[in-house]
Parts: C-alpha cells; sequence; structure tokens
C-alpha cells in the first residue's frame, strides 16, 4: 500500500465526520447514510453506517484520501479497517453531547497508537451552544489517560475549521517524523495495521 | 547594560573577520542613535552577542545571542540580524536590549514576586484574593477552584493588559471577603489569567523556579496557545514530540528564544507543562522508536515533499 | 421511529419469522434481523457470533453493497453474499415501504447457494409485510 495517503474522520455520532468531510472533498463524497433509528442517541434524520469517502488531488497529482467512519460504538469493528495506514486521525467530539467526555475517551482509547504517536487532534463541536465541558477539562480528561492531544473547538461545517484542525494536525505529524528521523531513521507512520 | 557606566558591551561569535570589522564600523556609525553607549568587547564577555547561525552554539557565553540571518527574503525576525546588516535591524536589537535591562532592574523584581505570589497561593488552593490595581479595577481569585472572576465588567481582552509594566507596580494582592452583592460574577478558570502573566514574565527570562537547562515535558495540550506568542503552535508541537530545554525548543520550533520563554512561562503556569524527570527523556524516546517498526505507506524521504503537497492542495501556508 | 418504541408485539411477529427461516432450512445456522443503521431487532444464531456485533456489520455491509452497486452503474443491489471456507452468510434489505430493516442469514458451506437466497427472501418479504402493516396502522392511529 506504499501510495497511499489517508486521513482519517472519526469521533462521535452527530458529531459532523460526514459535514467535515463534505466540506473539503472536491469529488461528491461517497457515504452510506442510512435512517437513524435512534433518537436518543442523536436528534438528526441519517447516520454513517460504513463509512465516507471523499478525495482531495495534491499538486504531486497523488490523491489524498479522506475516510469517515461511523460514530456509535457498535460500528467501532470499522475503525481499524478504517484507519490502516492512515497518516493522521481527527477525532470529532459533539458537546451536546450527555458525556462528550466520556466520547473523547472511547475513541481516543480505539486510536491510541496514532494518538500516542502524535497524529491526532481532537476538534469540538457545537461549542458554541453548549461551552461545558471546556476545552480544559478535555485537555484534563487527556492528561489523566496520559496523552497529549492537541484540542481546539471546530465547527465541521465551516471550511477553515476543517483545515485549521488539519493544519495542527499536519504538524504534529511533522514534528513527530522529524523527530524519528533524527533518533535513528526509524521509518515513520504507518501506525495502525488493520488488525491492531 | 551596566548600570554603573551605562554602557552596553557587544561582541561576535562564528563570523568571518570581515563581517566583524564590517559591523563594528556600523554600530559605530550609528551609536549617536543608539539608546546608550556601546563598546565591542570578546564575545565571552559581551551584553550581546551577534552569532551565525550556522556556526555551533557558543559555549560559555552569558550574553544574550543574536542570530545572524543568512536569508535575503527574510523578514526581520525579532532577536535576529539579516546580513548584508540592515541598520534598522541593529537599532531596534539595541533599543530592545536597554528597554528590556531597564525593565529587568525596577520591574521584574514586582513581576517575579508577584508571579511567585500567585503561584504559591494556587498551589496551597486558599482562600479567596483580590488582584487590585491603581485604579481600584481587579480580579478576583479563587485559588481552591482555581477559578477567578472580574471585580468590574467582565472584558477578556483586558487580560493581556493586566501584566504590562506600567500597571505591575500598582498592583496590590489581598485577601477577599465575598460580600453578597458579588456572590453572582460569573466565574471563569484561572488559565487565561496565568497565560498572559507567563507571557509577560518572559521580559524577565524564565520563571524564577525554573532553569534555563531543565528540560521541560508536555502534560496537556495548551488550548490556549492561541492567545500567543505567535509560534505558539510550533512550540507546542515541537514540545509534545519531546521533552527539550527552552533553547532546544526555540531550535526545533524555528522561532527566537524569547518566544519560547514566554512560551514555557504560559504553559508552566497553567500546568500544561512541567519540568521531566532526566530519565523521562530517555524512556519516551524508547518509544518512540518501537511505534515505527510496522513498515508504513509512506517513505520517509518522501515527507517533506508530501506534507507540502497536502498543505498546499489544503490552501495552508506551511 | 426508534426500536426502543417498536412494540413489542412485532417483534414478536418478527422473531417468529426469524425462528422460522432458522427451522425450515437445514443449513442455516443463524439469522439476524437488524435496523438499517445497524441495531439488533431479532436474532437467532447456533454458535458463537455475537449478535450485537453481527447486526451492525449487516448493516455497514448491506450499505456498502448497495454504495459498490450504485458506483459501479448496475442497478439496485439485491443481496450481499460473503463465502468462506467454514460457510456462508448473506445479506440484503428488508422490501418495505420505508428502509428500515437489514436482514442477514449465516449457513454451513454445504448449503445450497440457490435455496439459501430462496428462502431469505421469503423472510424478508414476509418481515416487510409486518412492518408495513405495522406502519400503516401507525399512521391510522396518528
Ligand atoms: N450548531 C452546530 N452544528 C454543527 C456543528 N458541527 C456540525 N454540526 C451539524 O451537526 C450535524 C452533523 O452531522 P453529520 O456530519 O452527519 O455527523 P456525523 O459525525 O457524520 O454523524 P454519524 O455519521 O451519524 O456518526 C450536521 O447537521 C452539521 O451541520 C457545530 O459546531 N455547531
Ligand atoms: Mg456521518
Amino acid at each position: 500500500m506504499s501510495g497511499e495517503l489517508k486521513l482519517l474522520f472519526a469521533g462521535a455520532m452527530g458529531a459532523g465526520k460526514t459535514t467535515a468531510i463534505r466540506a473539503i472533498s472536491e469529488i461528491a463524497p461517497i457515504t452510506t447514510e442510512a435512517t437513524n433509528g435512534d433518537f436518543t442517541e442523536c436528534d438528526k434524520e441519517e447516520t454513517t453506517v460504513a463509512m465516507d469517502y471523499g478525495e482531495i488531488t495534491l499538486p504531486t497529482g497523488e490523491k489524498l484520501r479522506l475516510y469517515g467512519t461511523p460514530g456509535q460504538a457498535r460500528f467501532g469493528f470499522m475503525w481499524p479497517i478504517l484507519a490502516a495506514g492512515a497518516l493522521g486521525v481527527v477525532i470529532l467530539i459533539d458537546n451536546s453531547r450527555p458525556d462528550p467526555l466520556a466520547d473523547l475517551e472511547l475513541y481516543i482509547d480505539a486510536f491510541r497508537a496514532l494518538a500516542d504517536a502524535g497524529a491526532v487532534i481532537v476538534g469540538v463541536g457545537h461549542m458554541e451552544s453548549c461551552p461545558r465541558p471546556s476545552l480544559e477539562a478535555y485537555a484534563e480528561r487527556l492528561a489523566a489517560l496520559d496523552v497529549v492531544v492537541p484540542v481546539m473547538p471546530a465547527d465541521a461545517r465551516r471550511h477553515s475549521d476543517v483545515v485549521g484542525m488539519l493544519e495542527i494536525l499536519l504538524q504534529q505529524i511533522e514534528a513527530t517524523w522529524a523527530y524519528d528521523e533524527v533518533m535513528g531513521g526509524v521509518s515513520a507512520c504507518g501506525l495502525m495495521g488493520a488488525n491492531s | 547594560m551596566d548600570p554603573t557606566k551605562g554602557v552596553v558591551t557587544y561582541g561576535f561569535h562564528g563570523m568571518a573577520d570581515s563581517e566583524n570589522v564590517l559591523l563594528q564600523s556600523m554600530i559605530e556609525r550609528i551609536s549617536r542613535r543608539l539608546p546608550a553607549p556601546v563598546a565591542r568587547v570578546p564575545a565571552r564577555d559581551a551584553q550581546l552577542v551577534f552569532f551565525d547561525d550556522a556556526a555551533p552554539r557558543p559555549d560559555g557565553i552569558t550574553g544574550r545571542l543574536v542570530r545572524v540571518v543568512r536569508d535575503m527574503d527574510a523578514q526581520r525576525f525579532s532577536g535576529g540580524l539579516r546580513m548584508p546588516p540592515h541598520v534598522t535591524d541593529l537599532l531596534d536589537i539595541f533599543a530592545e536590549f536597554v528597554e528590556q535591562e531597564t525593565y529587568a532592574e525596577t520591574g521584574c523584581g514586582v513581576m517575579k514576586s508577584l508571579v511567585r505570589s500567585l503561584h504559591d497561593l494556587f498551589q496551597a488552593g486558599g482562600a479567596p484574593h483580590a488582584l487590585v490595581d491603581g485604579d481600584g479595577a481587579g480580579l478576583i481569585l479563587y485559588p481552591a477552584d482555581r477559578q477567578f472572576s472580574w471585580s468590574g465588567p467582565d472584558d477578556e481582552r483586558l487580560l493581556p493588559e493586566w501584566f504590562q509594566s506600567h500597571r505591575l507596580r500598582g498592583l496590590d494582592l489581598r485577601p477577599w471577603a465575598a460580600s453578597t452583592n458579588q456572590q453572582h460574577r460569573k466565574r471563569r478558570g484561572i488559565e487565561p489569567v496565568f497565560w498572559h502573566m507567563g507571557l509577560a514574565h518572559a521580559r524577565c527570562g524564565l520563571l524564577p523556579w525554573v532553569g534555563r537547562d531543565d528540560a521541560l515535558k508536555m502534560r496537556a495540550w495548551p488550548y490556549l496557545a492561541g492567545q500567543g506568542p505567535a509560534g505558539a503552535i510550533r512550540l507546542a508541537t515541537a514540545l509534545r514530540a519531546r521533552p527539550q530545554n527552552v533553547a532546544a525548543l526555540a531550535d526545533a520550533a524555528r522561532v527566537p528564544e524569547a518566544e519560547a520563554v514566554a512560551f514555557a512561562n504560559a504553559a508552566l503556569l497553567c500546568g500544561f507543562v512541567v519540568p521531566a524527570i532526566p530519565t523521562e527523556t530517555y524512556a519516551e524516546r524508547g518509544e518512540a522508536n518501537t511505534r515505527g517498526a510496522d513498515p508504513g505507506p509512506v517513505d520517509a524521504t518522501r515527507w517533506p515533499r508530501l506534507l507540502g503537497a497536502i498543505r498546499s492542495a489544503l490552501g495552508i501556508s506551511a | 421511529m426508534s426500536v426502543r418504541t417498536l412494540p413489542l408485539e412485532l417483534i414478536a411477529d418478527l422473531d417468529n419469522e426469524v425462528r422460522g427461516l432458522h427451522a425450515r432450512v437445514s443449513g442455516v445456522i443463524g439469522c439476524v434481523l437488524a435496523t438499517t443503521d445497524g441495531r439488533q431487532v431479532s436474532a437467532v444464531v447456533d454458535n458463537e457470533a455475537d449478535p450485537q456485533r453481527v447486526s451492525a456489520m449487516v448493516g455497514s455491509i448491506v450499505a456498502l453493497g448497495e454504495t459498490i452497486g450504485r458506483e459501479v452503474m448496475i442497478g439496485r443491489t439485491q443481496f450481499v453474499a460473503v463465502s468462506a471456507v467454514g460457510g456462508m452468510i448473506l445479506l440484503q434489505r428488508v422490501p418495505a415501504q420505508r428502509d428500515l430493516l437489514v436482514v442477514g442469514t449465516l449457513a454451513r458451506h454445504n448449503t445450497n447457494l440457490g435455496i439459501l437466497l430462496h428462502e431469505t427472501g421469503i423472510t424478508a418479504v414476509a418481515a416487510g409485510k409486518i412492518l408495513d402493516e405495522w406502519l400503516g396502522r401507525d399512521r391510522q392511529s396518528a
């Protein structure tokens, strides 16, 4: 898979994974939406059940592939499949859900290898209407999990917010790769195998 | 500045003799426009040392380092001198130095003791205190909850102002007893106050209880990085990648050391960054090595070009 | 509609269909009826497979099957089949006025694929009828 370049959007149901991919993909995204039958989980009409897929063409002609995961924990089996070989993961959290910090913990746990490797960023959505928990609480919860991951407010509907998250994610990835190189040319990335 | 003589001493390290001569004559030519008399001395004794970016980091030098930048397109980057020399850079460098030295003699004493009192107060989780300025405006601090509120109207934009030199002297920290009509103030996390205090403290160097050689380690993401300094995200990124001291951090993030000091102060006060225990540096290295064992999708020689391509496709300037 | 709000009698009728399929086709070792968004409605599984997890996967795979069908322009997807050394699983949507349910049938490897397809189809249609009736009644009472 040496030609593959991909970024993953993961996170809670309704946090805006599909919306974020739609905001930056240059092709009409391929989606697998099904009727949402569980309004107690999230009050919206449709939900992703397998994956979202979008693309961005790089100046080199290569394609950057954008994958979105389904959010609910029952679809957890899709997460490592989609994360295999990813350069990095954007974890989106919806601050209006009942326990967003528990959501955070669930996804950090699922993408722990990438988080430890500095290839994860957390974007918190719906902060305009639900300012709590605060970013401080997120940073503290992450510290308690013994992982340092950038957290920022992000509205997936806004192109600039999505690009802003990717900007910081790329910086993290770059810093880690540069560091690995200094540490003896260990091959960078490919941090999560399909079976991890 | 040597307060007894009022002379600023400067020297050179790692530069060609011809350049030293050129710079010295230029400095002498503009000496009337400088804020203080200047004198060239050996680098080891100088207060300001111009040094070549390419040369190894000079040992045994205690003065402030000024990098010489040879990139023709470089914007004046604070603390640096573009070569061939720009008169404006030299004027700025000396003016900034004198201003900071003057401040260090007067304002830094106040600043340092304020930072220490606030830090201790919050460490101890003591009773509420008010931090009041000369005009009676103030912050109410709740150490036990790590919170603060404004005693007057809320104004987040005023925070950076609070710890500026002209206000410092008037600041007074005293116990505060809640009166009933003040119970309903909106409280918020203390971190923004600490962040701006840390930034302001940069003119007096690192926090008093942190050494220049201490390795620092990131504990939690400094989500206030957007409030400055300019290179804060880059600094956070570099420190996240590995524990290091401020000088190494400034190098890794490619920012002036003063910016790294400001960031470190702010992040230390907020608890985002903590001093690293020496062995940790090595432990983390081992970790970074093992996790890369899985051969990845991108070959390591390809990544700088690749990240550049992704950035340009997204419209991000590096 | 939420599964939590599915009336017990409806679930009981769907259970009957699922158990019926399991009983009448000898090679069938499991049958799962799930919502399109992957929540279990009714299941019988003879082996160790976890019906909750299988329900989520049935939802994903039916959606992926339909997505690839559209992508390669071969029209509406009818079913998705997975054939493995130890057996096979057939997945399809339950035809009804609203796309709310999917069904997956797990069978031993020596089961005749034609029969399995036919029987799964019958169960899907029956489940669809039950659902439509319920939707109709629900609308009238509303
Ligand atoms: N008010 C507000 N709405 C947001 C924000 N971010 C996303 N949304 C909206 O929230 C909804 C998110 O929907 P999706 O993009 O389908 O969410 P998803 O993460 O793909 O959800 P699943 O696929 O169900 O897991 C959309 O209607 C967005 O417009 C935000 O920051 N504020
Ligand atoms: Mg989605």
